[in-house]
């Protein structure tokens, strides 16, 4: 990582708030990105049974794959845990190992939104076809690439610790990641929820 | 690690750990899974959304306080998120309010919304889904005038709030249909919900429109039944439409009416719906009317001929005969979109 001394010096200087700099950051744009998703998922709340046109959501909406894609995103937070976990006592190779599995895993999740989306698509429903359309490409699509964003952090880091080593003192970079990562599956379990389970209720 | 704090995140927390927090949440999500796809019929709705809510809190919950490590992380960081998911919910609430402006339904929305701050109820609709903010009960209201000027009527409604501080009655105007039943008016604007005692005594006002106008024989009623069951939600009671949503049907559909072509392109448009963009008096819609074939012959020749007697729109016809049921059913079947519906639009250009 070229910009790691420097980075290690910043770690070691004093904080007002003797916080890493870094985490707080994270947080920060997780609360902001809290409000981005409150305001996307409570547009498609109103709109919600207002379509004029189909196809409505009970006509499309799988429930058992998309089960599937749930249960494979917060497996995918599990995998991170453990990746920081390895990170943090110097386990290089299950580090690597399990930063692969959050990132393939989360490329599967992709995968079923590629698939969903196609899916949709063919059977008439649009971004403009009507207002289940709009309102849920746009609530998931910003999903998917806040996901796509995850999966290319994770892959980023994961090459640079071959091109060059990485040890427990690096582990803020992965955590932060972590964190992202993280809140992507939380704002898919709201989604999951609200969108797909409850219109089977 | 030379921070200190660094270690914060990860004591206690053991690979054990997170993998039964794992097991739980997968749990969860099968659970969540088998109540939707093995829907038992003794669970209702209500408790199942509410079910599922809690099980959704519960992961969300656990993957905040264990993966993101927040319970023993700083409270700095809590304090961020919690910030975060305030503003996030505010704004949800906030959007709940604000969506249901210009229908029926939030002048409801609205004359209700300081009893229920009163009462703590909270926002309706959006938190409930689904829900469109139609109140059950009518607020303490009173009758206070019904005006007419010989062409169009309104009724004004005084409604008294229970607010301790605010005595003040609140007075809402509801522009009325010139012709038709007068009592099944007010009752569509009350949400169905009826008003019998508030006008049980019809206005001398009232009996000034009789039930249509004489020489025409068409089922008034019939019409003003089905606008209100039908197209009220968009084209509004008044008839003014949503502007740049949905069009007018005041002055448009008469002139509709006028021109060659027009009688069959508005049940058409009624049979079939529309879809694509138009342009009435310089604004432009460009939005989706559903096909409402569902509607009988007799519903839609009196829906229409109720539309093109209304709002002052009689007064904008050249001659009128009633649309009659055979008319409707001749061009029902043709399985026309909407997009072809529109083309049988005729231009309003020309003289």
């Amino acid at each position: 990582m070229s910009g790691s001394v420097a980075l290690e010096q910043v770690e070691h200087q004093p904080h007002r708030t003797g916080l890493p700099d870094l985490k707080l950051i994270m947080w920060l744009f997780l609360a902001s990105d809290c409000m981005f998703f409150g305001t996307l998922i409570g547009t498609y709340l109103v709109y919600q049974g207002r379509s004029l046109e189909g196809p409505f959501p009970a006509d499309v909406l799988d429930i058992p794959v998309t089960t599937v894609s749930s249960f494979v995103l917060l497996m995918s937070s599990f995998l991170m845990v453990l990746a920081l976990h390895a990170l943090r006592k110097d386990d290089i190779p299950r580090f690597r190992l399990w930063t692969f599995g959050v990132a393939f895993f989360g490329s599967v999740f992709l995968g079923f939104q590629v698939f969903e989306f196609s899916t949709f698509a063919l059977e008439g429903l649009s971004l403009n076809q009507n207002l289940f359309g709009s309102t849920f490409f746009v609530l998931t699509g910003t999903h998917g690439i806040h996901v796509t964003v995850g999966v290319l952090m994770l892959l980023s880091i994961l090459i640079l610790s071959f091109v060059k080593p990485m040890s427990s003192k690096d582990a803020i970079f992965l955590e932060v990641t972590g964190l992202y990562w993280h809140f992507v599956d939380i704002v898919w379990i709201v989604i999951f929820t609200v969108v797909y389970l409850v219109e089977f209720a | 690690m030379s921070d200190p704090r660094g270690n914060h995140g990860h004591r206690g927390s053991s690979v054990a750990a997170y993998t039964a927090i794992a097991l739980i949440l997968g749990a969860i999500t099968f659970v969540e899974f088998a109540v939707i796809q093995w829907r038992l019929d003794w669970i209702s709705t209500g408790w199942l959304v509410f079910g599922l809510v809690v099980l959704s809190v519960g992961k969300f919950w656990l993957v905040v306080a264990f993966f993101m490590h927040l319970k023993d992380d700083e409270n700095t960081y809590s304090g961020f998120f919690t910030i975060g998911m305030v503003f996030a919910l505010g704004t949800f609430v906030a959007l709940g309010f604000l969506f249901t402006v210009g229908s029926v339904s939030s002048v409801w929305a609205k004359a209700n919304a300081p009893q229920e701050i009163a009462s703590e109820t909270g926002g309706h609709g959006a938190a409930g889904g689904g829900g469109h903010g139609i109140p059950k009960g009518i607020p303490e209201a009173t009758l206070a005038n019904i005006e007419s000027d010989g062409y169009s009527r309104s009724l004004t409604v005084l409604l008294d709030t229970p607010r301790p501080k605010d005595h003040e009655a609140i007075q809402i105007s509801f522009p009325l249909p010139e012709t038709g039943d007068f009592q099944l008016q007010v009752a569509s604007l009350f949400g169905g919900a009826g008003v019998p005692d508030m006008v049980e005594d019809t206005t001398t006002a009232d009996r000034a429109f009789a039930q249509g106008e004489p020489g025409l024989s068409f089922d008034t009623e019939l019409g003003l039944e089905t606008f209100n069951t039908t197209c009220v939600a968009c084209h509004q009671s008044t008839g003014q439409g949503l502007p740049g949503a949905f069009p007018p049907l005041v002055e448009h559909a008469a002139n509709l009416y006028n021109v060659e072509g027009g009688r069959d392109y508005l049940i058409s448009a009624v049979l079939y719906g529309l879809q694509g963009p138009v342009e009435i008096a310089g604004t432009t819609y460009n939005s989706v009317m559903a096909p409402w074939s569902s509607l009988s012959d007799e519903q839609v020749a009196a829906v229409l001929n109720y539309v093109v007697t209304s709002w002052g729109n009689r007064e904008l016809l050249t001659e009128f005969t009633p649309i009659s049921p055979d008319e409707v059913a001749a061009l029902r079947g043709q399985g026309l979109s909407g997009a072809q519906a529109l083309e049988l639009r005729p231009s309003l250009e020309g003289p």
